[in-house]
């Protein structure tokens, strides 16, 4: 099967920073795949995906050998060819619904906007369509309210319904339903799911939430500082992580089952390192090698981890 | 034993966009010395509003709001500010209790100057304990908020917030704005704190796996109702109320037996529903037990199994039916 997105050694640089926001990442999105990019502030997945979409400022450095969607090169792209591929095969579905729509104008004319050739009915059709499959009740008259007539998560649905009208091939999503309750949540990922399925879509899914992550994906990096700590397939990457980050991500979050109000593991408290790997000033089993050569990706099992000590002893009780 | 804090059928309205809002609709709630309760719900439940009616911050539209028997607000001035010094609040933004422009130390000791607690040189050694005891080198005190970041500032706030040895801490969505091995450390605070001052709390959440960590007890919301009430182990493993059922299923674990299975909703799709019914239960629209009778008349919480409450006519078809999502 082949890729839809190919990112080989991407790195980028904000101006006047000291380290990388993201440094030597790679990763490829199969056809029909979803890849998913997990961290905390800071971790440098936001910038990566904004990176792969062009969307970051003039003056930000990004350097990759290669950046690809469907095998065209994304970073040689002009604006007018980027803008068809967001209006075509690449989509996009952002966090805050909100900030993604005009308060001052109809769903229906900013969708409409987006839509290119046609007959303005034969768009409307199109349109009231999607609207209905996402699960908007009487699409014809709601689509004419404004975006504060609607709820969060009724805002990400039509956001998505205006996304999959172009028929994508690939689902940029960064943290689309952060901002939304746990239940509509679950039913926003619900539906981006059934789409999928039907659509033969696939999905890069930026998180901060392993949980999500662990449902939604079947392929995922952890990040930590802008490098890739740890990457492979999510059921392997959860089962017996091989990263000690990863380890300790997994341990700090409260769970369903198993004990409680016991202390939750947590690693030391410490910025990330320039020098060495860069959880080293956090991580439990550092050693003086890790305070000074950076880990390399190796293959580990069946994960991919950037740790000199992997594999880990006793990986399975983290 | 009086109650820490007592909620008897509290009402709040609100007027919003020129919808009324009734963010409290009837909650009754307790919270005895030395007790951690959980406040679960999702955004419009009226959590929060609980949570400044508990803190003397709103007023009541009706029923009482009580703290160690007494009313809070109505009390005179001078028996309001002793009630005042034994619940203290955290909250979801770190800087919303610091001065931007004044020390960490200035901030911490804030409750103490206007309790009138100690002298000078006293508070100021007072600030020093209580930064060691959230977790802080005493040096912080000459810091400012910008200099910090946001676990720190929400350990700074645990530390103001228990300066008067309080016997209540009310904390709304405490520890929602940080990453998870942040989260991890403060709710380990919490913990500890909880375990050495033996303080009782009003924890807010809208997250039931972090509620579920910290609390003997869970009140779960929904459209300012409460719907369901019970001791944490019984209420998570066996919900009594469909919208607690549906909370638990919603929330996702990182486990790798569910990996790549996509989710599955134990709700009708909430994008279908305009608004919450005056009539009947709330949950009616979303419900997946719903019939018509739900829609006639008010549910009243009323006892499951001991100790259980639920507010759901066929909650009785609920009882022992363990939930099957996330089990693992």
């Amino acid at each position: 099967m082949s890729d839809v997105l190919t990112v080989r050694n991407l790195s980028v640089r904000y101006p006047g920073a000291a380290r990388p926001a993201v440094e030597g990442v790679s990763f490829t999105v199969p056809a029909r795949g979803s890849v998913a990019l997990v961290g905390e502030s800071g971790s440098g997945k936001s910038t990566t995906a904004l990176a792969v979409t062009r969307l970051l400022d003039r003056g930000v450095e990004v350097t990759a050998d290669e950046v690809s969607f469907e095998g065209r090169d994304l970073l040689a792209m002009g604006e007018r060819e980027l803008r068809a591929l967001r209006r075509g095969g690449l989509g996009m579905v952002f966090q805050d619904p909100r900030a993604s729509w005009n308060p001052a104008r109809t769903i229906e004319r900013q969708l409409l906007d987006g839509l290119r050739g046609d007959e303005r009915a034969e768009r409307r059709e199109r349109l009231v369509a999607r609207m209905r499959r996402i699960g908007l009740d009487d699409p014809e008259r709601r689509m004419r309210d404004y975006p504060h007539h609607f709820s969060g998560g009724m805002l990400q649905r039509a956001l998505l319904a205006g996304v999959l009208v172009h028929e994508p091939r690939l689902l940029i999503a960064d943290e689309p339903t952060s901002a939304l309750d746990t239940t509509v949540q679950a039913e926003l990922l619900a539906l981006i799911g059934q789409l999928r399925a039907e659509q033969g879509l696939s999905m890069l899914l930026i998180s901060h939430d392993l949980g999500v992550v662990a449902r939604m994906s079947d392929h995922v990096l952890v990040l930590y500082a802008g490098r890739i700590a740890e990457q492979g397939p999510t059921a392997a990457v959860l089962a017996a992580p091989q990263h000690p980050y990863t380890r300790d991500l997994l341990a700090a979050i409260p769970r369903l089952h198993g004990p409680r109000k016991v202390p939750l593991q947590v690693g030391k408290v410490a910025e990330a390192r320039t020098e060495g790997c860069p959880y080293a000033g956090r991580c439990r089993f550092a050693t003086d090698r890790c305070r000074t050569e950076t880990p390399a990706p190796r293959q580990v099992g069946d994960t991919e981890v950037a740790c000199h000590l992997a594999p880990l002893p006793d990986a399975k009780a983290a | 034993m009086t109650p820490l804090l007592e909620l008897r059928d509290v009402h709040k309205t609100f007027q919003s966009r020129g919808r009324t809002v009734r963010a409290s609709r009837g909650v009754s709630l307790t919270v005895q010395p030395g007790e951690v309760v959980g406040l679960v719900g999702e955004s419009g439940s009226g959590k929060s509003t609980v949570a400044n009616m508990a803190l003397g911050l709103l007023a009541p539209d009706s029923g009482e709001v009580l703290v160690h028997g007494e009313q809070l607000i109505g009390a005179s001035r001078k028996r309001e500010k002793e009630l005042r010094a034994g619940v203290q609040a955290v909250f979801q933004e770190p800087l919303l209790a610091l001065d931007s422009r004044r020390t960490i130390g200035w901030s911490i000791a804030e409750p103490l100057r206007i309790h009138g607690r100690g002298t000078r040189a006293e508070q100021e050694a007072r600030v020093g304990e209580l930064l060691t005891a959230v977790g802080l080198d005493p040096s912080f005190a000459e810091r400012k908020p910008s200099q910090m970041s946001g676990g720190q500032l929400q350990r700074v706030n645990i530390a103001r917030a228990i300066a008067l040895d309080p016997a209540l801490l009310v904390c709304d969505e405490p520890v929602s704005a940080l990453d998870v091995s942040v989260q991890a450390q403060i709710i380990n605070l919490f913990l500890e704190v909880q375990e050495r001052l033996g303080v009782g709390m009003l924890f807010i959440s809208h997250d039931l796996a972090v509620v579920r960590h910290l609390v003997d007890r869970i009140v779960v919301m929904y459209a300012g109702r409460v719907v369901e009430e019970g001791p944490t182990d019984a209420l998570c493993a066996n919900p009594h109320h469909p919208y607690t059922r549906a909370l638990l299923a919603a929330s996702l674990e990182p486990t790798a037996a569910e990996a790549g299975e996509g989710v599955q909703t134990a709700t009708t799709d909430a994008s279908a529903v305009e608004g919450v019914p005056q009539e009947g239960c709330p949950f009616v629209p979303r419900c997946p037990l719903a019939e018509p009778a739900c829609s006639q008349a008010a549910i009243a919480l009323a006892p499951t199994t001991p100790g259980r409450e639920s507010a759901c006519r066929r909650s009785d078809e609920l009882v022992g039916v363990a939930t099957t999502s996330n089990a693992n």
